[in-house]
């Protein structure tokens, strides 16, 4: 056997070459449909929020949750919550005293979220809390 | 020769596909807000997250950045994103005005709810230039009197208090004297639409942005994102005392001197000025009314400008009017809030002018004297009233003019 009989000839580079080029732009092409199949859309803006054990909760406090937007009251075994965003333009209002004031129009709201002061005219938001069978504490913001 | 076209296709679809995929990899990586005001999500941040936040009053949290400029909110394309801004990076200019500061029920609505800025704003002299368009069109013989008849945009004002119902907007080209063509093309400079003259001194944007956008001494080239109400003297002068109209020449002259002071700063040296004239802003002073209009139109300035020396200091026979503020929600209280350079609270005396503005930035004292804050400056001023001391001014002439006789000073 002579040392030219292990040569690849030009007709079989060209054509390992071409189908080289198709397999890789199948491939190519397969990993840009999985990439757009998988694409996950805005995760959802959590809207339930466990506070924790009911025993966590003085009998008479308030907690603030960042992270909900909302101020939770307790008073004996009712719990009340009220959102911290302004009604007037959506502004995060701040604790001013027994008030909650929104720095960016001056609305000014009672500690159970009423009216003060405008230029909003409704009220802070009310939210939904809910003690579990298993005496969790669990607040619904949606 | 099909063998030879298969070669080329395949390794033709292969460069087509790598192409694709460096595309799609160009371009920011998303940031993604949802504003409270809109409930949709915005990727604006992902190429302006240097842009500074506008304003206090307009949080991004809360307002986002559609809501004010329009365009396209989901787009990573520049050309696509901006392709329906609105009044392009200025969305206060008075053309796009009412679609963005006066959406959402902001600046937009009601006299009676305070909610009427644009449609004050809009039949201001700052905006028609009407007096200066009404006495070239008198003196030039374009019509009778000087009474408006024309200003910079049409605009209508029914409920009229001063018996102007419209202006028509003033078309140079259909006006027959040529001192009228000229006028517009060398004096039209500075009302609310015009963009300015080249120069940085007489840099500002347009629209509500001409005052609330300070831009006084900053170039052209950089981007000023800013909102603001405390509006100091050298954002005015970006228009006002920058120089004289010649009428024969129908030119203007740029001011020549080199002030190294505020007062030269604040006004060309043709006349003399009381003390507080040239300490504080001219915001301390002109109201709310005056420099943003009453909802009416109007032929002068003379007429719009009202605000005297004696709103502060009373005359020489009366102490200055004052009331005191017995409501939460009263306007004095409103304009405090966004003003924050004093601690005005419920039961304290304030100034109020002739036509009832409150001079939400003074007090009275206990002592019986008075104290402002500048609105710009944040200076506390204290001053008495005119009555009880040597004031010798005749009591039929208490108009600002005749307290310069004795108190303007020559520097």
């Amino acid at each position: 056997m002579s040392a030219n009989d292990h040569r690849i000839s030009r007709r079989d580079f060209v054509a390992f070459a071409w189908k080289g080029a198709l397999a890789l732009s199948g491939a190519l092409g397969l990993g840009g449909l999985l990439r757009f199949f998988s694409h996950t859309p805005e995760p959802q803006r959590k809207v339930v929020f466990d506070l924790g054990p009911i025993h966590s909760f003085p009998l008479e406090g308030q907690l603030e949750v960042r992270e909900a937007g909302a101020v939770v009251y307790r008073v004996g075994d009712i719990f009340t919550a009220i959102s911290l965003t302004c009604s007037h333009l959506g502004c995060r209002v701040e604790r001013d005293g027994e008030t909650y004031l929104c720095p960016c129009h001056g609305s000014r709201f009672g500690k159970k979220g009423e009216n003060l002061v405008g230029p909003a005219n409704t009220p802070l938001q009310r939210f939904t809390v809910e003690v579990t069978p298993e005496g969790r504490v669990v607040l619904h913001t949606a | 020769m099909k063998h030879t076209s298969l070669v080329f296709a395949s390794f033709g679809l292969l460069l087509a596909i790598l192409l694709a995929g460096w595309w799609s990899t160009r371009g920011p990586e998303v940031t993604s807000i949802t504003p409270t005001i809109s409930g949709e999500p915005e990727y604006c941040i992902s190429c302006h997250q240097d842009l500074p936040e506008i304003s206090p009053s307009h949080p991004v949290e809360a307002f986002g950045c559609v809501s004010c400029h329009g365009g396209e909110r989901l787009a990573l394309d520049e050309d696509l994103a901006h392709s329906s801004m609105r009044g392009g990076a200025n969305p206060s200019d008075l053309a796009v005005v009412e679609q963005s500061c006066g959406g959402n029920d902001c600046h937009s609505g009601a006299a009676g709810d305070q909610r009427d800025h644009i449609q004050r704003v809009e039949t201001s002299l700052q905006a028609t230039y009407a007096g200066a368009i009404a006495a070239m069109r008198y003196t030039y013989g374009a019509q009778p009197d000087a009474a408006a008849r024309t200003g910079v945009n049409a605009v209508e004002d029914p409920h009229s208090g001063t018996g102007i119902l419209r202006l028509e907007q003033f078309i140079p080209a259909q006006e027959v004297s040529p001192q009228l063509q000229l006028f517009s093309e060398n004096c039209l400079y500075c009302h609310l639409s015009a963009k300015p003259m080249e120069g940085e001194e007489y840099h500002r944007y347009t629209g509500c942005s001409s005052c609330h956008t300070p831009t006084a001494g900053i170039g052209g080239e950089q981007v000023v994102h800013s909102l603001t109400t405390a509006i100091p003297y050298t954002q005015c002068n970006t228009c006002h005392n920058r120089g004289n109209y010649d009428l024969r020449e129908m030119a203007f002259h740029p001011r020549s001197d080199n002030p190294g002071d505020r007062m030269h700063d604040y006004y060309q040296p043709i006349a003399q000025y009381t003390r507080c004239e040239w300490t504080l802003d001219c915001i301390d002073c002109h109201t709310r009314t005056e420099v943003m209009g009453d909802g009416d139109l109007h032929s002068s300035q003379s007429e719009a400008q009202y605000v005297q020396c004696l709103d502060c200091h009373g005359t020489a026979e009366e102490l200055p009017r004052t009331y005191t503020i017995t409501d939460p929600e009263d306007i004095a209280m409103r304009l405090a809030f966004f003003h924050p350079v004093s601690d005005l609270k419920v039961g304290d005396t304030i100034l109020v002018t002739s036509l009832g503005e409150p001079l939400w930035n003074t007090r009275v004292l206990p002592d019986g004297g008075y104290e402002l804050f500048g609105k710009a400056s944040g200076q506390r001023f204290t001053f008495q009233a005119a009555a009880g001391t040597s004031c010798e001014q005749n009591p039929t002439e208490q108009e600002s003019r005749y307290c310069h006789e004795c108190h303007a000073e020559e520097h």
